[in-house]
């Protein structure tokens, strides 16, 4: 798929703060080198516990790719048969957290190499948004336009299934807002995965559940304000949620909570999807210690050695504990891919387990 | 002269064993959220041991499945099982039971040391669990037959009070025995166990035990340890893709990870049944191996099932549980458990 690279050949010539002093400045210019039409911009919001985007990057099917700095900005210049392209990683102002941008349109064979990049990165970690941060957007960008729903897709919780809308403009009359499209699919017991949102005049983009997005038009520093920055602060709160969680010796283990939208989990046949999706993950090792009629099992990650006891003891909540070696990176994918398979609300800490009473030894 | 049939490992008995032994560390969990997580109960606990190996007189020493010393001053000695058909396995249990209900010792706290101190206690109730498979016969053979039989040499101080378990759709149900059973001495406290009855467990309530301590107090079975070596315990302490395990660090690593549980002759015994599957290799006899990674997932996605497949597909019996061991009241070698 062929695309407009103005944003790469401007990219190309950042090579000091002098130039420009920064990525908003960059798409300022491609701007004015394409009469004023902005580039579409694909951001992928990844965190890492040490080092750089780039030192666990691995890109493959290339020809070359170096590397350089241009102030905190890094920017990696590949070649491959089509010739030079390029993606930044952006730092936020959260520790470890980044954003890696590329004026490639996302469904773009070299944009979906970057996401294959990423996923296949250890030590290199995504984030599933929390439902109350996804929905948050639509409300947050109210105050500056009617906010639409261009395009949606979904996923259902139950069977995986697809779902995908998409609205055309009709005179006098406004498409969907987001609230009414997360009521519509809820109630045919599915998620929102992407959409599409146009808030008036002032910004249109793409927005995704597994944190990333999409600028297309509009104002480019609005975007940054209120779709970028949040998506940093989320994905800074997953990185803080999940680092140092290994267990300790005589010290009460404390699961990690799936807690999904919907009551998925009510018979074996419904956890064989859980015991179906923990088998499918390749890098993973997985180990079943009670089937029926409560699911437990322990996930070994064969990168680097992380274990999880996995147990689902009630319908809608799926807990993961980290063993003694539990790496963010791999809490992270066990918790995210379990999360997005079953279109989870949030993945949170859960509370310590309350005191029981004697009423609690009775059969509810 | 017929060829000499090569020894073939039991996969089934290997996975059954795995299974009943997991539905133990279960049912243990469940008394261990009993007594120190119901409130109105944890009020009267001083201490409940996981692991308890309490010296009976000289040195015999007996390793009931739990055990609970409460704030007046009783005790209660917990103890999983079920009944095989020998008139022997009836003997074994009744001589564990009799052995119980002789303790005037159990387990408290741990020191500041890291120590424990034995708390002296009286009287201490045994309670004896049984699927509800086997309850009636329990019940005629240990309590009609034994108990009240006068010319028996089996004769504890209190009578043990027999429960049945069973599971109702997720969760554990225990129901105690009514006829000819044992009754909780009650003592000074308000609440006791079997004041509610039956009493209802959940996989919510004890499955935080569960994950912590990993085990019961019974014999290890040898797949069960060795899916633990292999899933949790070489991963954490022995990661590489060939390593060297000397059996003192991995015992000493299955203990940091498991409260401060793990027999040397079970890690033996899972590390023989990884041998067996060719997934590590001997270098001292007993005492040594190399542990090479690799991905199982071409046997079997599941990692229990993989290691039994494999050491089936292999035709290599593990050794044997040694015949000699040390000497205990309630020896489990003969001992016709289940777990």
């Amino acid at each position: 798929m062929a695309y407009d690279a103005v944003l790469d050949a401007v990219l190309s010539t950042w090579t000091t703060p002098a130039r420009f002093a920064t990525f908003a400045h960059v798409v300022d210019r491609a701007a004015e080198s394409d009469k004023g039409r902005v580039p579409h911009v694909a951001f992928e919001t990844v965190w890492v516990s040490d080092g750089h985007p780039f030192d666990h990057l691995k890109a493959r099917a290339v020809l070359d790719g170096t590397r350089r700095s241009v102030g905190d900005v890094e920017i990696l210049r590949l070649v491959d048969d089509e010739g030079p392209w390029q993606i930044v990683a952006l730092p936020t102002v959260h520790e470890g957290v980044f954003h890696l941008a590329g004026g490639i349109p996302t469904t773009h064979s070299r944009w979906q190499k970057v996401v294959r990049w990423v996923e296949r990165a250890r030590d290199l970690s995504r984030c599933f948004l929390n439902h109350r941060d996804f929905r948050a957007f639509g409300e947050r960008l109210q105050k500056f336009g009617e906010v639409e729903v261009v395009h949606v897709t979904g996923r259902s919780s139950f069977d995986q299934s697809s779902y995908f809308r998409g609205f055309k403009p009709m005179s006098g009359s406004l498409r969907p807002t987001p609230e009414d499209l997360i009521v519509e699919f809820e109630g045919n017991n599915a998620y929102v995965r992407s959409w599409t949102l146009r808030v008036g005049e002032e910004l249109n983009f793409h927005l995704r559940r597994v944190a990333g997005a999409t600028f297309y038009s509009g104002q480019y520093r609005l975007f940054e304000d209120q779709v970028l920055a949040p998506l940093a602060d989320a994905a800074s709160t997953r990185r803080a949620l999940l680092t140092g969680k290994q267990r300790r010796r005589a010290v009460p283990v404390v699961p990690l909570s799936i807690v999904l939208a919907k009551k998925v989990f009510n018979t074996r046949e419904d956890t064989g999807m859980l015991v179906d999706l923990a088998q499918g993950m390749a890098d993973m090792s997985m180990a079943v210690f009670h089937r029926n009629p409560y699911l437990h099992f322990v996930l070994t990650d064969e990168g680097d050695g992380s274990n999880f006891d996995v147990m689902v003891t009630v319908p809608d909540v799926v807990n993961v504990f980290p063993g003694f070696r539990a790496s963010p990176a791999s809490l992270a994918r066990v918790t995210g891919r379990i999360a997005e398979a079953f279109g989870a609300v949030r993945i949170e800490q859960a509370e310590p387990r309350p005191k029981a009473s004697l009423a609690d030894l009775v059969e509810a | 002269m017929a060829r000499k049939s090569k020894p073939v490992f039991d996969a089934d008995q290997l996975l059954n064993e795995f299974k009943v032994y997991d539905q133990a560390v279960d049912v243990v969990s469940c008394y261990h959220w009993l007594f120190t997580a119901v409130t109105e109960m944890a009020d009267t606990v001083q201490h409940f041991e996981r692991y308890p190996k309490v010296t009976l007189d000289g040195d015999r020493k007996v390793t009931p499945d739990f055990t609970v010393v409460f704030t007046d001053g009783a005790g209660l000695a917990g103890e999983v099982a079920r009944l095989a058909r020998r008139d022997e396995s009836v003997e074994s249990v009744c001589q564990q039971i009799q052995g119980y209900s002789e303790l005037v010792s159990l387990p408290g706290p741990p020191t500041r040391k890291g120590g424990q101190t034995q708390v002296p206690v009286g009287p201490v109730d045994v309670v004896f669990l049984n699927p509800v498979l086997t309850i009636k016969d329990a019940a005629r053979r240990v309590l009609t037959e034994r108990m009240d039989d006068p010319d028996h040499s089996f004769n504890p101080a209190r009578r043990p009070v027999l429960v049945q378990f069973s599971q109702v759709d997720d969760a554990y149900v225990y129901l105690i025995w009514t006829e000819g059973n044992g009754k909780i001495h009650r003592g000074d406290r308000t609440n006791v166990y079997g004041d509610i009855d039956p009493f209802v467990c959940r996989p919510r309530q004890f499955g935080d035990n569960k994950i912590q301590y990993g085990f019961m107090n019974d014999e290890v079975p040898a797949l069960y340890m060795a899916t633990r070596l292999w899933t949790r315990v070489l991963p954490t302490s022995f990661w590489g893709d060939e390593v060297t395990v000397p059996l003192s660090e991995l015992v000493a690593a299955v203990q940091e990870q498991h409260e401060g549980y793990g027999k040397t002759a079970d890690v033996r015994r899972g590390m023989q049944v990884l041998t067996a599957a060719g997934l590590a290799r001997e270098t001292e006899p007993g005492r040594q191996w190399i542990v090479t990674r690799r991905s199982l997932r071409r046997t079997d996605k599941d990692m229990a099932a993989a290691i039994a497949e494999r050491v089936r597909k292999s035709g290599v019996l593990p050794p044997p549980v040694p015949a000699r061991r040390s000497r205990r009241a309630d020896s489990g070698a003969d001992h016709p458990t289940l777990f």
